[in-house]
């Protein structure tokens, strides 16, 4: 805050305040130095709207307004919702109850909108209810269960009684067996609107019952998220913390001749300037993954040298924000331009500039072409399938450079504690990978290093790279201070990571109407640096030859450097990229060769016991694992999307269309991994106290996932107790077990796995004790269930009982344990996207009409979360296939970074979003649970290309799809 | 009538304009939400100005939405068409078009937005193009059009996304002038729309694609009109 004194009169909650502001200090800044912390920060322009309070009843951008301006008025934060006794209003119960709050960033402002609604509309339509969330962005939810809640909080407010919230339950029927589903699902008639329907479950007949797994249950950080509290990584600082800031490059490619920071250093109230020259040069890659990292390590903390615009240049500490600012003015840094190289494909040809021509770079496959990594893989033989295929086709498919937009930026706060360790709470998936990383860039060995993860304000893999805290730890080193560093939204965009954009070529051999051979080439543009460039496009290869998985598959694969930000981890991690151009291409073939696409489809994708023939050739960034599929629904999922989405019909119907208006379906297949096999690990403990509850300490990063909740209910399951009676704490590198982060689709596969263990060990030592108390010889005759355990004589002894005796009485000890597991498989889920879509032909604009994905995750621990997840993806997905793209001109300049103009889905964008799961059992993960995070945005991009296709005759083979690029398809431009 | 400028409520009063027309005043302090609330005001307005979120219609005064034509550019666009006037502090008045042109002689700041309350025979169309629904238009065309009997006797047009900012074109309406509003008018008028646009590429559209777009969504505000759809 800047250093006028003014002072306002605001009435806060109810309760009047002075406070003391500067003369431009605007209300969110005043609001949270006020300690009303749950109003965020997400852009400061106006963007985002995670700022929105409400000033005298009406929703405001805090961030828009100057704190002078609205001296007098009467503002509402979340925390003046809840009631004094601590009951949540019904707004936020219904929050709560429905699922509507992933990460929570957004959910303050979402309640704010939500109240200021109802209580001018309390019988709000759901096309009002959208229209008022389009003013504060959701990354995670897709808006379903956003508008469910409040729908839900509006009849509450009403006087009406709502029903719990939960799924439908159905037995899935035989494949001979007639299918009908509940009337809703199939969105026509009165159905035919976008309002929120429950998670469909189908689950086998044969599947095992379970009592807490398979439950609606409510985030274990739902409540405190509603309430506001102050768990995010910006809101809670140490006394005297200074602001770290960020110089960053403006130029795409260039040298630093020179650099002055005298007259920064100069500045009263700045306490440190970092630059190249005062940093110690040591080369790191900055992906969170697990050691060792994939070379080459092309970075270091500050370079004489920038690569990028955004790329690190100086950072100061100051006292303030606009000190820290106003001292990055100061530096004076003088360039040597250098031409910058935009395109990926002209980055490999002969004379293009070097974008790393430093000598201390090892590991770079032709630093002179400027292409980071060159990839491999055979099986099988190719070219004498192709000669002996009835039919070779060939196809070229482009992807856009994505931004993850998570609504929390990069935060992160350092500071050194009592020990002289030092402490990095910061906003990351990858705590224990950040504290291994950052250890020789700050010179200090791991054991002095702590790293903690408070809740976190979406991801989406952007967190899994290490940007802000080896900067902030080193400027604490500097100054012996507290300091707090966060990106900017522009630097967002600029200075943190996307999705490589990539070239995808195709050729298929077909033989008998059966997929014989693939052969892949995949071109990834990595930007500045490497981080992800490898593992992203090894798993792009992978997943993309292996959902038809041919005998005879060829992966080809560059990856370049461009002087773009760089590319990292995204949700989908190069999976759906490719599995975008196997999916176009294997429907462009149906239509070349007059088949039903449906079921040349299903004659050659992937089927139950097939080995997978490329697991062993394309790891991660390293020889992979055999593997064969064990458990797939691919089958009963397109069948039933087929069934609810009436898609033979419309098909027929929807053949030669002739008016400016022309509607299409379309449909896409995906297959996703759970964890990397053979080299993710994680670990969990539990922790018994007096009164039979449980600490469960997981270093499993929930960012906004749920993932601390389903991993309760893991525990919950063996241990037979409510999730109530287990404390969830992650993750903390002092006191929680090691978890390589969520990253991966691992979480509740793995980490899961590893509650399971160790909760099966837990239940052997309650059991072991309730025999001794009982006087029992033999333990396994006990059963334990509803927080006692029980012997065959009906005598029993509460977890009570068994906490207290086991710490105060007999045969003392703690009842602890920890357990971790890895796994050498990474099974897949499988999926069915189905999208339905109105395309203009005049102006090429698309208006989506539905989307339907049914979902194989194996088990569904939670619906409700699980359900959340698929909704989140397919909204990430959308703006994937139709808006999202990160563009730069020839000089390297960044054309669209604000969230405005690069445009992600409001509210009022999406359409009916519904989501079914198909159960299956996988025998190696937790009661037969797989993975449902990544699989969600696989597959709407190449099933818009397919609906677009019906509706209009035209392939679409570059996302996104504009209307112009469409407008330009139509008319053969 | 009355409409809210933050906490206190304001009349929303009649007056004649320097061409002896009757205005419905809007005072810029107005916010946006009362605008739209307000019955008198015309259609196209309305619906534009509705397409801002709901919650900065209640934050944005029309003022901004005035001086920012960029932030809400098809309301900027409806001003145009409507032919509307903006009445200075110093109690001038000037159309629309000649302030946003910044052509004003007058250094007085603006204190009202005045929309023309004869509305009869008048009707309005508009069209646009966006990536999304909620999204800014990458073209988007606005027109009204006064009949005289079966034929035009006026007709405005304005354009956003086909120059650098929002336009009301004037050649290419004019040729509907006099002539009846059929499918051969309006052909014709699109196409002349589609010369006398500049349009300019960014990372939205082409210069070419927001051309075809000027005269494409010019036809469907002018067919609109022409079936009589939208009664100003």
């Amino acid at each position: 805050m800047s250093d006028q004194n003014l002072s306002v009169t605001l009435t806060v909650n109810g309760l009047e305040r002075q406070l003391s502001v500067g003369r431009v200090d605007c209300l969110l800044d005043v609001l949270r130095g006020a300690g009303y912390k749950s109003v965020k920060r997400g852009c400061d322009t106006g963007d985002c709207g995670m700022c929105v309070v409400l000033m005298n009843g009406q929703p405001v951008r805090s961030c828009m307004l100057r704190a002078v301006e609205v001296d007098g008025a009467a503002v509402t934060t979340v925390e003046g919702l809840v009631a004094a006794d601590g009951t949540l209003h019904p707004i936020q119960q219904a929050f709560v109850e429905t699922g509507a709050i992933q990460c929570g960033f957004c959910t303050p402002a979402q309640m704010l909108l939500a109240k200021a609604l109802i209580d001018t509309n309390p019988d709000p339509a759901e096309a009002d209810i959208r229209q008022v969330m389009n003013s504060a962005h959701c990354r995670c939810t897709g808006y379903v269960r956003l508008v469910e809640a409040v729908q839900r909080a509006a009849a509450v407010m009403r006087g009406e009684e709502v029903p719990p919230v939960s799924h439908i339950a159905l037995t899935l029927p035989g494949p001979d067996d007639p299918l009908q589903l509940p009337e809703p699902y199939y969105r026509r008639d009165q159905y035919a609107t976008s309002v929120p329907l429950p998670p469909l479950v189908y689950t086998p007949p044969e599947m095992e019952r379970t009592k807490y797994i398979g439950a609606p249950q409510v985030k274990v950080d739902a409540v405190k998220l509603a309430k506001g509290y102050p768990v995010f990584t910006d809101d809670v600082l140490p006394e005297g913390t200074l602001v770290g800031a960020l110089l960053t490059s403006p130029h795409a490619h260039a040298r630093i001749k020179s650099i002055d920071t005298s007259k920064a250093e100069a500045l009263p109230g700045v306490h440190a300037v970092l630059t190249y020259k005062n940093v110690e040069r040591v080369k790191y890659a900055t992906g969170g993954q697990s050691w060792p990292q994939p070379e080459p390590y092309d970075q270091v903390v500050f370079d004489d040298k920038v690569r990028h615009v955004g790329d690190r240049v100086a950072a100061v500490a100051a006292d303030d924000a606009r000190i820290a600012r106003r001292a990055l003015r100061l530096i004076k840094v003088e360039y040597e331009i250098l031409p910058a190289v935009v395109n990926m494909v002209k980055a490999m040809e002969p004379g293009t500039p070097v974008i790393h021509d430093e000598p201390d770079t090892e590991g770079i496959y032709d630093a002179q072409r400027n292409i980071v990594y060159h990839i491999e893989a055979e099986g099988g033989d190719v070219e004498k399938a192709f000669t002996e295929a009835d039919h070779v086709f060939e196809g070229e498919y482009l992807t856009p450079k994505q931004q993850h937009v998570n609504l929390e930026p990069h935060v992160c706060v350092t500071y050194w504690d009592e020990d002289d360790r030092m402490v990095v709470r910061s906003s990351t998936q990858v705590p224990f990978h950040v504290r291994r990383i950052i250890a020789p860039l700050i010179g200090l060995p791991i054991k002095r290093i702590r790293v903690i993860k408070p809740r976190i304000g979406g991801g989406f893999g952007n967190k899994q790279e290490i940007l802000l805290e080896d900067i902030c730890s080193l400027l604490t080193i500097r100054t012996g201070r507290p300091v707090k560093m966060e990106y900017t939204r522009t630097q967002e965009f600029n200075a943190s990571r996307s999705r490589h954009p990539n070239i995808i070529r195709y050729k298929v051999g077909v033989k008998d109407n059966t997929v014989t051979a693939m052969d892949l080439y995949l071109l990834g543009d990595t930007g500045a640096y490497g981080t992800h460039g490898l593992t992203v496009q090894m798993v792009g290869g992978f997943k993309g030859l292996t959902l038809y998985n041919p005998p005879n598959a060829r992966f080809l694969c560059d990856v370049v450097y461009t002087n773009t930000p760089p590319a990292g981890a995204f949700r989908g991690y190069g999976s759906m990229q490719c599995q975008y151009g196997v999916e176009v291409i294997m429907e462009e073939i149906a239509e070349q060769l007059g088949l039903d696409a449906v079921e040349f489809k299903r004659n050659n994708w992937i089927k139950i016991g097939e080995p997978m023939h490329l697991s062993e050739a394309l790891g991660e960034g390293r020889e992979g694992q055999k593997q064969d599929l064990v458990t797939s629904a691919l089958d009963e999922c397109v069948r039933i999307g087929l069934e609810a989405t009436d898609f033979y019909a419309k098909r027929e119907q929807y053949k030669n269309q002739n008016g400016r208006i022309r509607r299409g379906i379309g449909f896409a297949v995906m297959i996703h991994g759970s964890a990397i096999a053979g080299l993710d690990m994680a670990a969990a403990t539990l922790k018994m106290n007096d009164d039979g509850s449980f600490n469960l300490l997981i270093g499993a990063t929930d960012i906004g996932t749920g993932s601390d909740t389903i991993l309760a209910q893991i525990a919950s399951e063996v241990l037979s107790i409510p999730v109530e009676d287990l404390i969830v704490y992650s993750s903390d590198t002092d006191f929680t077990p090691f978890d390589k982060g969520a990253y991966a689709s691992s979480t509740t596969y793995l980490s899961g796995m590893a509650v399971r263990k160790t909760a099966l060990k837990i239940k052997k030592m309650l059991l072991d004790h309730a025999a001794f108390m009982l006087e029992i010889d033999d333990p396994d005759t006990l059963t334990l269930a509803d927080r006692k355990v029980t012997a065959p004589d009906g005598r029993s002894v509460t977890l009570e009982d068994v906490g207290l005796s086991s710490f105060h009485v007999e045969n003392q000890h703690q009842i602890m344990a920890t357990d971790s597991h890895i796994s050498y498989v990474s099974p897949p889920p499988t999926a069915a996207q189905f999208v339905e879509v109105a395309v203009d032909m005049e102006t090429g604009q698309i208006d989506t009409e539905r989307l339907l994905m049914v979902v194989d995750c194996g088990r569904v621990i939670n619906p409700i979360t699980a359900a959340g997840q698929v909704e989140g993806g397919i909204s990430q997905a959308l703006g994937f296939a139709l808006t999202e793209e990160m563009l730069y001109d020839d000089e390297g300049q960044p054309l669209n970074p604000r969230i405005g103009p690069y445009y992600i889905p409001r509210a009022t964008d999406m359409p009916p979003t519904d989501v079914i799961f198909v159960q299956t059992d996988e025998p190696t993960g937790p009661y037969g649970a797989k993975s449902v995070a990544e699989i969600s945005i696989d597959g709407v991009g190449p099933a818009m290309v397919s609906a677009v296709h019906d509706a209009t005759g035209v392939w679409m083979r570059q996302l996104p799809l504009t209307p112009e690029r469409v407008w330009r398809s139509l008319n053969g431009k | 009538m009355t409409g809210s400028v933050g906490d206190s409520f304001i009349e929303i009063t009649r007056t004649s304009g320097e061409d002896g027309k009757e205005y419905v005043s809007l005072p810029l302090q107005l916010m946006v939400q009362a605008a739209v609330d307000c019955e008198d005001t015309p259609a196209p307005l309305r619906r534009t100005l509705t397409a801002l979120p709901w919650q900065r219609r209640a934050a944005t005064t029309l003022e901004r939405a005035v001086y920012s034509p960029d932030r809400i550019p098809e309301a900027a666009a409806a001003l145009l068409a409507l032919d509307a006037r903006v009445a200075l502090a110093d109690g001038a008045q000037v159309p629309i078009i000649e302030f946003f042109a910044r052509t004003s002689a007058s250094q007085s700041p603006p204190a009202s937005l005045l929309l023309p309350v004869d509305r009869a025979d008048c009707c309005w169309g508009s069209a646009r193009v966006a990536r999304m629904s909620a999204d800014q238009p990458i073209v988007a065309a606005v027109a009204v059009v006064k009949s005289e009997g079966t034929i035009v006797g006026s007709a405005r047009l304005a354009l956003i996304g086909v120059c650098r900012e929002t336009v009301r074109l004037s050649q290419s309406v004019d040729l509907l002038v006099g002539k009846e509003l059929n499918a051969e008018q309006i052909e014709a008028a699109a196409a002349a729309v589609a010369q006398e646009v500049s349009p300019v590429s960014d990372y939205l559209g082409s210069a070419e694609y927001r051309r075809e777009m000027a005269a494409v969504l010019t036809r469907r505000a002018l067919e609109q009109i022409r079936e009589g759809e939208n009664r100003l």
